[in-house]
């Protein structure tokens, strides 16, 4: 979908981003990260054309960016930032219906695509649709903004800290409906953080820049088992860096069978992290597992943590 | 008592006003009379106008400032303060009807007494009166927390009051009305050359300014050439501005031949509309420029992206948004070519400026005070606009009122 070959871009004598070798697959959630003025988000730009690279070749579906014109390429690119950036004298329903409009799709098709959309983010169209963005809490905001950037269908949504500015628990929210969103509509997404639990809840595969260059690039439990170096350890956070791995899985991976554990149950779709908390806070070594829906599902035992977690295929982890 | 007293709060600035108002009236000339056109006068106070005014005129002028008083009384009381101000506001509107109404009638009886020749003029009093008026109507607005809107349309009934006054020949025996009568063809004629001045001279700045202040935006890097320029055509006085246009037109006409064949000249309107322009262009190019920077750059940012053309940005984005800024500067570079305009007349542009100086120099303040007057009218006419098309922006950008 999108291929960087030897990329580079430099700001007068600041070398912005260096030779940057970087393919994103379809439907692949990609997180770039790292720490501020890394590269990260002028890597993100140089994909609609926001800042022109210098160096090297970037593709877009097969072709050079450079072959389609600005207005073109972006249109076919949905774009969110961190400060939103709805248009303040356009109601809710015509900020998303911008690019169907500029698309000049037909009114009722967009009409219905708003509806839809507003549908999918949760913000009920009667009662948000006629709004003025002034008129909406933050949160509501960044939704917005997002079903701006998904209004035309786009073959990839560019995202630059999204959710950067919001509180912590509207964020958790959105990180979950985007991931909900990624696993529905199996959209291509590049994303910026420096939120590093947010690159490893969300991403597919986690790409670490330092100083303008790759660092590494993997899946998140490749990059929290095998670190290329003690920047990446760092930037993980020494210190949690198991727990961090545990994140990862869930218990229903190490779900065994037997009904003597004692003790409050836990759900099979707790993350590991969670479950070890768990352990903790009761005291126990095996804990009784439940089902979604409540009924009896096996148990777990503490020392089953202590072995490594596989790269899931494909989909990993439940939203929920 | 001390829960009694709560409810009092000091006395507002208002009731300063309305009580300077009722010194004013009872110290200095409502009119004065003069035995012609060139003598000076001879003041009237309220009192001796009442006199002879009758007994009606006075139980209604006692009326008005007995509820003034209560009125003022009221607002001192914290849960009566909006009521009040809302009467005195009412009550401000019919004082200066009554006044105006009350030295029109004075004015054409003692004319008559007089035999035609006498000149019964407004005198300090009358106008200083106007004047606390108008302050204390602009503080009972703010008190009665109204809306741009309302407050345009309270403006605009006490105006029409006081044009229906003059339309119906209550009036008819002031002096300024005479020389009316007497000059009004001149007066029209130059009525509709100071709106002609007026028209061309926003035109010409808007199609010049408007593009010039969106350059500037773009091209920050030309600020810093244009702006000192425009900074330094503002310190000229207009009468010097005038004067030298004066010099460099004739000289440029004596250059290209075709130039005074189109009317461009050293004296009339041409030079007039020039000098005017360039004085208005500071105002508007610096409020286009800042009602476009002071976009969020997430805004614009977000528009590219969201891949419209720079022309659909500036279009749809970027002018909506700016607009309201845009109309205050549009806003003072009007009201200030209004006034700007009188002084045209120096370099025989015509306008309202030709008769006040004709009265100036001829020492007929009649005159003068009626060239003035609708310069004064125009003027609030455009700020009254101006301040309804503001508050409707404010809507139509999709924000509050800041």
């Amino acid at each position: 979908m999108i291929q960087f070959d030897n990329v580079s871009k430099a700001y007068g004598d600041r070398h912005a981003v260096i030779d940057l070798n970087l393919s994103v697959g379809q439907g692949e959630f990609v997180v770039l990260i790292g720490p501020s003025g890394s590269g990260k988000s002028t890597t993100l730009r140089m994909i609609n054309r926001l800042v022109e690279h210098d160096r090297g070749r970037i593709r877009f579906a097969g072709r050079e960016i450079r072959d389609f014109t600005p207005e073109d390429l972006r249109r076919r690119m949905g774009y969110a930032i961190q400060s939103v950036g709805l248009f303040p004298h356009w109601t809710v329903e015509k900020n998303i219906g911008t690019v169907p409009r500029l698309l000049a799709w037909p009114k009722n098709k967009i009409g219905a695509r708003v509806h839809e959309l507003l549908e999918l983010l949760q913000l009920p169209p009667s009662e948000f649709a006629k709004r003025y963005p002034h008129e909406l809490s933050g949160g509501q905001q960044q939704r917005v903004g997002v079903a701006r950037a998904l209004a035309a269908d786009p073959e990839i949504l560019l995202m630059d800290e999204p959710f950067g500015a919001l509180d912590p628990v509207t964020r958790i929210l959105l990180q979950r409906e985007l991931k909900r969103i990624h696993a529905l509509a199996s959209k291509t997404i590049v994303m910026v953080t420096h939120d590093i639990d947010e690159a490893l809840f969300l991403a597919d595969r986690v790409v670490l820049f330092k100083d303008g260059r790759l660092v590494q690039d993997g899946s998140p439990l490749d990059i929290l088992s095998h670190p290329a170096n003690d920047f990446v350890v760092d930037f993980l956070g020494r210190a949690e860096l198991g727990i961090k791995r545990l994140g990862l899985g869930s218990v229903r991976e190490f779900l065994r069978a037997g009904d003597q554990a004692r003790g409050q149950a836990i759900s099979v779709d707790l993350s590991l992290r969670e479950a070890l908390s768990a352990f903790i806070v009761q005291g126990q070594a095996v804990l009784p597992v439940v089902n979604t829906n409540g009924s009896f599902a096996g148990e777990l035992h503490f020392s089953d943590l202590l072995q490594p977690l596989q790269n899931p295929p494909g989909d990993r982890g439940d939203p929920t | 008592m001390a829960t009694a007293m709560s409810h009092f709060s000091k006395p507002p600035s208002l009731v300063i006003l309305v009580l300077a108002a009722w010194l004013l009236l009872a110290n200095l000339p409502l009119v004065s009379l003069a035995p012609n056109r060139l003598l000076s006068g001879q003041g009237q106070s309220l009192w001796q106008v009442l006199e002879t005014a009758g007994a009606l005129w006075q139980a209604g002028i006692l009326t008005l400032a007995v509820a003034l008083f209560v009125c003022l009384v009221g607002l001192c009381l914290q849960n009566w303060q909006k009521h009040c101000a809302a009467l005195i506001l009412i009550l401000l509107v019919f004082g200066v009807w009554a006044l105006t109404a009350l030295s029109g009638q004075f004015a054409t009886v003692s004319s008559t007494h007089m035999g035609g020749l006498g000149r019964i003029s407004l005198s300090s009093g009358f106008w200083l009166v106007m004047l606390v008026a108008w302050l204390a109507a602009n503080d009972a607005l703010r008190r009665v927390r109204t809306s741009t809107l309302w407050a345009s349309l309270y403006w605009l009934v006490v105006l029409a009051g006081l044009l229906g006054l003059i339309s119906c020949g209550a009036l008819d025996g002031l002096s300024s009305l005479k020389e009316y009568a007497n000059r009004q063809e001149d007066f029209w004629r130059a009525f509709g050359q100071h709106i002609h001045i007026i028209a061309l001279t926003t035109g010409v700045t808007m199609v010049i300014g408007l593009p010039l202040g969106v350059a500037i935006h773009r091209h920050p890097s030309w600020a810093k050439r244009i702006f000192p320029l425009l900074n330094l055509v503002q310190t000229i006085p207009s009468i010097a501005l005038f004067g030298l246009l004066i010099a460099v037109l004739a000289w440029l006409g004596k250059l290209f031949p075709l130039l005074p064949a189109w009317g461009i000249q050293g004296i009339g309107l041409a030079p007039a509309v020039l000098a005017l322009t360039l004085y208005s262009l500071l105002p508007l190019v610096r409020s286009v420029r800042e009602g476009l920077s002071q976009l969020p750059q997430a805004v614009t940012e977000s528009g590219k992206a969201m891949g419209l053309s720079n022309n659909q940005l500036f279009w749809q984005v970027e002018l909506p948004l700016a607009f309201p800024v845009i109309l205050s500067g549009l806003k003072v570079m009007l009201i200030q070519t209004i006034g700007l305009t009188a002084v045209a007349a120096l370099i025989g542009a015509g306008g309202l400026g030709a008769l006040m100086f004709e009265g100036l120099f001829s020492s007929a303040l009649d005159l003068v005070v009626l060239a003035v007057i609708p310069i004064v009218v125009l003027t609030w006419f455009a700020e009254a606009f101006f301040m309804a098309l503001t508050a409707m922006s404010h809507q139509w950008t999709g924000r509050v009122k800041p």
